[in-house]
Protein backbone atom coordinates (compact mmCIF):
# COMPACT_ATOMS: atom_id res chain seq x y z
CA UNK A 1 0.00 0.00 0.00
CA UNK A 2 1.48 3.10 -1.10
CA UNK A 3 -0.24 5.14 0.98
CA UNK A 4 -4.10 6.13 2.32
CA UNK A 5 -6.73 4.89 4.54
CA UNK A 6 -7.71 0.96 5.28
CA UNK A 7 -10.35 0.64 7.23
CA UNK A 8 -11.91 -3.16 8.48
CA UNK A 9 -14.60 -4.20 9.83
CA UNK A 10 -15.12 -5.59 13.49
CA UNK A 11 -14.53 -9.13 11.99
CA UNK A 12 -10.79 -7.95 11.39
CA UNK A 13 -11.20 -10.03 7.38
CA UNK A 14 -13.62 -7.70 5.81
CA UNK A 15 -12.53 -4.34 4.56
CA UNK A 16 -14.77 -1.49 5.05
CA UNK A 17 -13.02 1.08 3.24
CA UNK A 18 -9.84 1.01 0.83
CA UNK A 19 -7.31 2.80 -0.97
CA UNK A 20 -8.31 2.57 -4.16
CA UNK A 21 -12.23 2.81 -2.90
CA UNK A 22 -14.07 5.93 -4.62
CA UNK A 23 -16.82 6.76 -2.05
CA UNK A 24 -20.17 9.06 -3.22
CA UNK A 25 -21.10 11.84 -1.02
CA UNK A 26 -23.92 13.68 -0.58
CA UNK A 27 -23.61 17.53 -0.98
CA UNK A 28 -27.09 18.65 -1.15
CA UNK A 29 -31.11 17.60 -1.16
CA UNK A 30 -32.84 20.96 -3.42
CA UNK A 31 -36.93 20.85 -3.97
CA UNK A 32 -39.28 23.50 -5.62
CA UNK A 33 -41.04 23.82 -9.12
CA UNK A 34 -39.77 24.93 -12.19
CA UNK A 35 -42.39 26.96 -14.58
CA UNK A 36 -43.59 25.58 -17.69
CA UNK A 37 -41.30 26.41 -20.27
CA UNK A 38 -38.87 27.91 -17.73
CA UNK A 39 -35.54 26.78 -16.47
CA UNK A 40 -34.10 27.00 -12.98
CA UNK A 41 -31.03 27.56 -11.86
CA UNK A 42 -29.39 26.57 -8.26
CA UNK A 43 -26.21 27.83 -7.10
CA UNK A 44 -23.83 25.44 -5.84
CA UNK A 45 -20.50 26.05 -4.78
CA UNK A 46 -17.92 24.42 -6.54
CA UNK A 47 -19.43 23.00 -8.65
CA UNK A 48 -18.10 22.14 -11.94
CA UNK A 49 -18.72 19.62 -14.84
CA UNK A 50 -15.41 17.67 -14.13
CA UNK A 51 -16.90 14.34 -13.70
CA UNK A 52 -16.71 14.29 -10.18
CA UNK A 53 -20.44 15.69 -9.33
CA UNK A 54 -23.73 13.92 -10.09
CA UNK A 55 -27.17 15.24 -9.96
CA UNK A 56 -30.24 12.83 -9.32
CA UNK A 57 -33.97 14.07 -9.88
CA UNK A 58 -36.25 11.73 -8.03
CA UNK A 59 -39.68 13.67 -8.53
CA UNK A 60 -42.46 11.55 -9.85
CA UNK A 61 -42.96 14.18 -12.67
CA UNK A 62 -40.17 15.00 -14.12
CA UNK A 63 -40.98 13.60 -17.89
CA UNK A 64 -40.38 16.81 -19.21
CA UNK A 65 -37.49 18.10 -17.15
CA UNK A 66 -33.57 17.91 -17.70
CA UNK A 67 -30.70 18.96 -15.91
CA UNK A 68 -27.40 20.26 -16.57
CA UNK A 69 -24.44 20.45 -14.54
CA UNK A 70 -22.60 24.42 -14.90
CA UNK A 71 -19.68 26.03 -13.52
CA UNK A 72 -21.13 27.00 -9.92
CA UNK A 73 -24.73 25.89 -10.58
CA UNK A 74 -26.79 23.77 -11.97
CA UNK A 75 -30.07 24.16 -14.33
CA UNK A 76 -33.25 22.53 -14.04
CA UNK A 77 -35.04 22.84 -17.46
CA UNK A 78 -38.82 21.98 -18.23
CA UNK A 79 -39.79 21.90 -22.08
CA UNK A 80 -43.19 21.20 -20.93
CA UNK A 81 -45.16 24.29 -22.44
CA UNK A 82 -48.37 23.33 -20.64
CA UNK A 83 -47.83 22.09 -16.81
CA UNK A 84 -44.83 22.83 -14.21
CA UNK A 85 -42.40 20.38 -13.09
CA UNK A 86 -41.94 20.11 -9.40
CA UNK A 87 -38.11 18.95 -8.77
CA UNK A 88 -36.54 16.60 -6.19
CA UNK A 89 -32.47 17.09 -6.62
CA UNK A 90 -30.01 15.05 -4.82
CA UNK A 91 -26.43 16.27 -5.49
CA UNK A 92 -23.72 14.56 -5.03
CA UNK A 93 -19.62 14.03 -5.22
CA UNK A 94 -18.19 11.14 -6.59
CA UNK B 1 -9.84 23.31 4.45
CA UNK B 2 -8.42 24.91 8.09
CA UNK B 3 -8.79 21.56 10.43
CA UNK B 4 -10.22 18.05 10.50
CA UNK B 5 -9.53 15.44 7.51
CA UNK B 6 -9.56 14.46 4.30
CA UNK B 7 -8.98 10.91 2.43
CA UNK B 8 -8.08 11.03 -0.51
CA UNK B 9 -7.62 7.62 -2.65
CA UNK B 10 -4.97 6.18 -4.65
CA UNK B 11 -6.04 8.46 -7.43
CA UNK B 12 -6.72 11.35 -5.97
CA UNK B 13 -10.23 11.34 -5.80
CA UNK B 14 -12.07 12.38 -2.28
CA UNK B 15 -13.22 9.39 0.09
CA UNK B 16 -14.20 11.32 3.63
CA UNK B 17 -13.81 14.78 4.63
CA UNK B 18 -16.15 16.59 7.20
CA UNK B 19 -17.90 18.76 4.61
CA UNK B 20 -19.85 15.87 2.51
CA UNK B 21 -21.67 12.86 3.64
CA UNK B 22 -21.20 9.54 2.74
CA UNK B 23 -23.93 7.02 1.60
CA UNK B 24 -24.59 4.30 3.95
CA UNK B 25 -27.21 1.13 3.90
CA UNK B 26 -30.21 2.32 5.43
CA UNK B 27 -32.61 -0.69 4.44
CA UNK B 28 -32.17 -3.71 2.22
CA UNK B 29 -33.76 -6.73 0.84
CA UNK B 30 -34.55 -9.13 -2.14
CA UNK B 31 -38.24 -8.40 -3.95
CA UNK B 32 -39.73 -9.75 -7.10
CA UNK B 33 -39.87 -7.62 -10.36
CA UNK B 34 -43.33 -6.80 -11.96
CA UNK B 35 -44.45 -6.43 -15.60
CA UNK B 36 -47.36 -4.67 -16.78
CA UNK B 37 -50.32 -6.45 -16.49
CA UNK B 38 -48.57 -9.19 -14.11
CA UNK B 39 -48.52 -9.19 -10.52
CA UNK B 40 -47.90 -5.93 -8.98
CA UNK B 41 -44.82 -6.26 -5.84
CA UNK B 42 -44.09 -3.17 -4.08
CA UNK B 43 -41.72 -2.32 -1.50
CA UNK B 44 -42.67 0.06 1.71
CA UNK B 45 -40.27 2.57 2.10
CA UNK B 46 -39.63 2.43 5.95
CA UNK B 47 -41.52 5.25 7.68
CA UNK B 48 -38.48 6.30 9.08
CA UNK B 49 -36.44 6.54 6.24
CA UNK B 50 -35.22 10.42 5.09
CA UNK B 51 -36.76 12.16 2.01
CA UNK B 52 -33.61 12.13 0.17
CA UNK B 53 -32.78 8.88 -0.11
CA UNK B 54 -31.16 6.61 -2.97
CA UNK B 55 -32.54 3.37 -4.23
CA UNK B 56 -30.48 0.82 -5.52
CA UNK B 57 -30.53 -2.72 -6.93
CA UNK B 58 -28.94 -5.69 -8.90
CA UNK B 59 -30.73 -9.57 -9.96
CA UNK B 60 -30.48 -11.83 -7.08
CA UNK B 61 -29.19 -14.68 -9.32
CA UNK B 62 -26.08 -13.07 -11.20
CA UNK B 63 -26.62 -14.88 -14.49
CA UNK B 64 -28.54 -14.27 -17.97
CA UNK B 65 -29.22 -10.94 -18.94
CA UNK B 66 -31.77 -8.97 -17.12
CA UNK B 67 -34.28 -4.90 -17.92
CA UNK B 68 -34.75 -3.44 -15.02
CA UNK B 69 -36.38 0.30 -14.80
CA UNK B 70 -37.58 1.69 -10.71
CA UNK B 71 -41.25 2.55 -10.21
CA UNK B 72 -41.98 5.18 -6.90
CA UNK B 73 -45.50 5.26 -5.83
CA UNK B 74 -46.72 9.06 -5.87
CA UNK B 75 -47.46 8.97 -2.15
CA UNK B 76 -43.63 7.99 -1.88
CA UNK B 77 -44.48 4.66 0.19
CA UNK B 78 -43.00 2.39 -1.99
CA UNK B 79 -40.99 1.50 -5.28
CA UNK B 80 -41.56 -1.79 -7.77
CA UNK B 81 -39.21 -2.89 -10.24
CA UNK B 82 -40.71 -3.24 -13.44
CA UNK B 83 -39.06 -5.46 -16.46
CA UNK B 84 -39.31 -4.25 -20.17
CA UNK B 85 -42.93 -4.26 -22.06
CA UNK B 86 -43.52 -8.23 -23.03
CA UNK B 87 -41.17 -9.50 -20.88
CA UNK B 88 -43.34 -11.41 -18.06
CA UNK B 89 -40.05 -13.68 -16.54
CA UNK B 90 -40.17 -12.53 -12.99
CA UNK B 91 -37.19 -12.58 -11.47
CA UNK B 92 -35.89 -11.77 -7.73
CA UNK B 93 -34.32 -8.49 -7.25
CA UNK B 94 -31.79 -7.64 -4.37
CA UNK B 95 -32.53 -3.39 -3.80
CA UNK B 96 -30.99 -1.36 -0.94
CA UNK B 97 -32.21 1.77 0.18
CA UNK B 98 -28.82 4.42 0.97
CA UNK B 99 -28.80 7.62 3.11
CA UNK B 100 -26.47 9.87 4.08
CA UNK B 101 -24.26 8.60 7.27
CA UNK B 102 -26.16 11.80 9.78
CA UNK B 103 -29.33 9.95 8.38
CA UNK B 104 -28.56 6.09 9.60
CA UNK B 105 -30.15 5.04 12.78
CA UNK B 106 -28.25 5.25 16.22
CA UNK B 107 -25.74 2.48 16.70
CA UNK B 108 -26.12 1.20 19.75
CA UNK B 109 -23.66 -1.06 19.11
CA UNK B 110 -20.94 0.44 18.19
CA UNK B 111 -17.16 -1.30 17.53
CA UNK B 112 -14.02 0.28 16.63
CA UNK B 113 -13.16 2.17 13.62
CA UNK B 114 -13.15 5.78 12.07
CA UNK B 115 -16.33 8.48 12.85
CA UNK B 116 -15.78 11.76 10.82
CA UNK B 117 -18.07 14.42 11.71
CA UNK B 118 -18.84 17.61 10.40
CA UNK B 119 -18.63 21.46 11.61
CA UNK B 120 -22.33 20.90 12.34
CA UNK B 121 -21.56 17.53 14.66
CA UNK B 122 -23.58 15.59 12.22
CA UNK B 123 -21.82 12.43 11.09
CA UNK B 124 -20.37 12.47 7.85
CA UNK B 125 -18.78 8.79 7.87
CA UNK B 126 -18.62 5.73 10.17
CA UNK B 127 -17.24 2.72 9.77
CA UNK B 128 -19.69 0.93 11.22
CA UNK B 129 -22.14 1.53 8.31
CA UNK B 130 -21.81 -0.39 5.06
CA UNK B 131 -20.83 2.34 2.48
CA UNK B 132 -21.29 2.88 -1.31
CA UNK B 133 -18.20 1.76 -2.62
CA UNK B 134 -18.21 3.62 -6.31
CA UNK B 135 -16.79 1.23 -9.71
CA UNK B 136 -18.00 3.56 -12.02
CA UNK B 137 -19.95 6.17 -12.94
CA UNK B 138 -20.99 8.10 -16.80
CA UNK B 139 -23.52 10.78 -17.47
CA UNK B 140 -26.10 11.24 -19.93
CA UNK B 141 -28.31 13.75 -21.65
CA UNK B 142 -31.19 11.30 -23.14
CA UNK B 143 -32.57 12.68 -26.48
CA UNK B 144 -33.89 9.35 -27.83
CA UNK B 145 -36.36 6.69 -26.39
CA UNK B 146 -33.93 4.31 -27.77
CA UNK B 147 -30.63 5.65 -27.16
CA UNK B 148 -28.09 3.11 -25.95
CA UNK B 149 -26.04 5.07 -22.91
CA UNK B 150 -22.16 4.44 -21.84
CA UNK B 151 -21.81 0.74 -21.15
CA UNK B 152 -20.13 -0.26 -17.76
CA UNK B 153 -17.29 -3.54 -18.35
CA UNK B 154 -16.23 -4.52 -14.74
CA UNK B 155 -14.14 -7.94 -14.61
CA UNK B 156 -16.79 -9.05 -12.25
CA UNK B 157 -20.26 -8.18 -11.40
CA UNK B 158 -20.81 -10.12 -8.37
CA UNK B 159 -22.58 -7.74 -5.71
CA UNK B 160 -22.07 -4.75 -8.03
CA UNK B 161 -25.79 -2.58 -7.96
CA UNK B 162 -26.71 0.14 -9.86
CA UNK B 163 -28.23 3.25 -8.84
CA UNK B 164 -31.83 2.74 -9.90
CA UNK B 165 -33.54 6.37 -8.63
CA UNK B 166 -33.19 9.63 -10.94
CA UNK B 167 -34.55 9.72 -14.41
CA UNK B 168 -37.15 7.00 -15.18
CA UNK B 169 -39.49 7.63 -17.21
CA UNK B 170 -38.63 9.31 -20.72
CA UNK B 171 -41.71 9.52 -22.78
CA UNK B 172 -44.40 8.40 -25.19
CA UNK B 173 -43.95 7.65 -28.38
CA UNK B 174 -46.55 6.94 -30.93
CA UNK B 175 -46.76 2.76 -32.35
CA UNK B 176 -50.18 3.38 -34.38
CA UNK B 177 -52.74 5.48 -34.93
CA UNK B 178 -54.45 4.31 -31.63
CA UNK B 179 -51.54 3.16 -29.53
CA UNK B 180 -48.64 4.29 -28.06
CA UNK B 181 -45.39 3.24 -26.21
CA UNK B 182 -44.51 4.91 -22.33
CA UNK B 183 -40.36 4.67 -22.33
CA UNK B 184 -38.25 4.63 -19.52
CA UNK B 185 -34.54 4.27 -18.53
CA UNK B 186 -34.27 0.64 -17.84
CA UNK B 187 -30.72 -0.61 -16.37
CA UNK B 188 -29.53 -3.78 -18.29
CA UNK B 189 -27.60 -6.16 -16.15
CA UNK B 190 -25.90 -8.45 -18.82
CA UNK B 191 -23.53 -11.05 -16.82
CA UNK B 192 -22.91 -12.87 -19.86
CA UNK B 193 -20.67 -9.81 -20.90
CA UNK B 194 -20.56 -8.43 -17.61
CA UNK B 195 -21.37 -5.23 -18.81
CA UNK B 196 -24.41 -3.29 -17.04
CA UNK B 197 -25.48 0.08 -18.96
CA UNK B 198 -28.24 2.33 -19.50
CA UNK B 199 -31.45 1.86 -21.92
CA UNK B 200 -34.43 3.15 -22.64
CA UNK B 201 -37.18 0.25 -23.42
CA UNK B 202 -40.99 0.43 -23.37
CA UNK B 203 -42.28 -0.55 -20.42
CA UNK B 204 -46.28 -0.02 -21.28
CA UNK B 205 -48.64 0.18 -23.86
CA UNK B 206 -51.41 2.66 -24.17
CA UNK B 207 -54.22 3.01 -25.97
CA UNK B 208 -53.63 6.53 -26.34
CA UNK B 209 -52.70 8.28 -30.04
CA UNK B 210 -49.09 10.32 -30.26
CA UNK B 211 -46.64 11.26 -27.43
CA UNK B 212 -43.56 12.89 -27.25
CA UNK B 213 -40.19 11.97 -25.57
CA UNK B 214 -39.10 13.90 -22.66
CA UNK B 215 -35.55 13.25 -22.53
CA UNK B 216 -33.72 13.97 -19.50
CA UNK B 217 -30.37 13.68 -17.64
CA UNK B 218 -29.31 10.58 -15.66
CA UNK B 219 -26.13 10.01 -13.62
CA UNK B 220 -25.45 6.50 -14.09
CA UNK B 221 -23.14 4.30 -11.18
CA UNK B 222 -22.54 1.25 -10.19
CA UNK B 223 -20.71 -0.01 -7.01
CA UNK B 224 -20.97 -2.45 -4.18
CA UNK B 225 -21.80 -1.93 -0.33
CA UNK B 226 -19.35 -3.03 1.56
Amino acid sequence: MAYGLRLWAANGTDIRLDTTDREIRFVAYYTGTTAASATTTITVSGMSSDGTWGLNDTAYSNLYASLAIGSGQFTHTNSDTFHSAPYSIQVFRI
Amino acid sequence: MSYGISVQNTSGFIQIDATYDNVAVYASGTMNSSYTGGTLTKTAIPASAPSDYLIFCKPNSESGTHRLTLATWLDGSGFSFFNQQGNTTVISVDWVIAVRSRDMPTNSNPDFGLEVYKLNQEQAFSSNNQNFRCLQVSFDTITSASQSEATFTAGSLANVFSLMSGKTLLGRLPINSSFSALYSLFVEFDYSNNTIKSIGAPVAIQQLPGGSLGGGFKTNLIGIFR
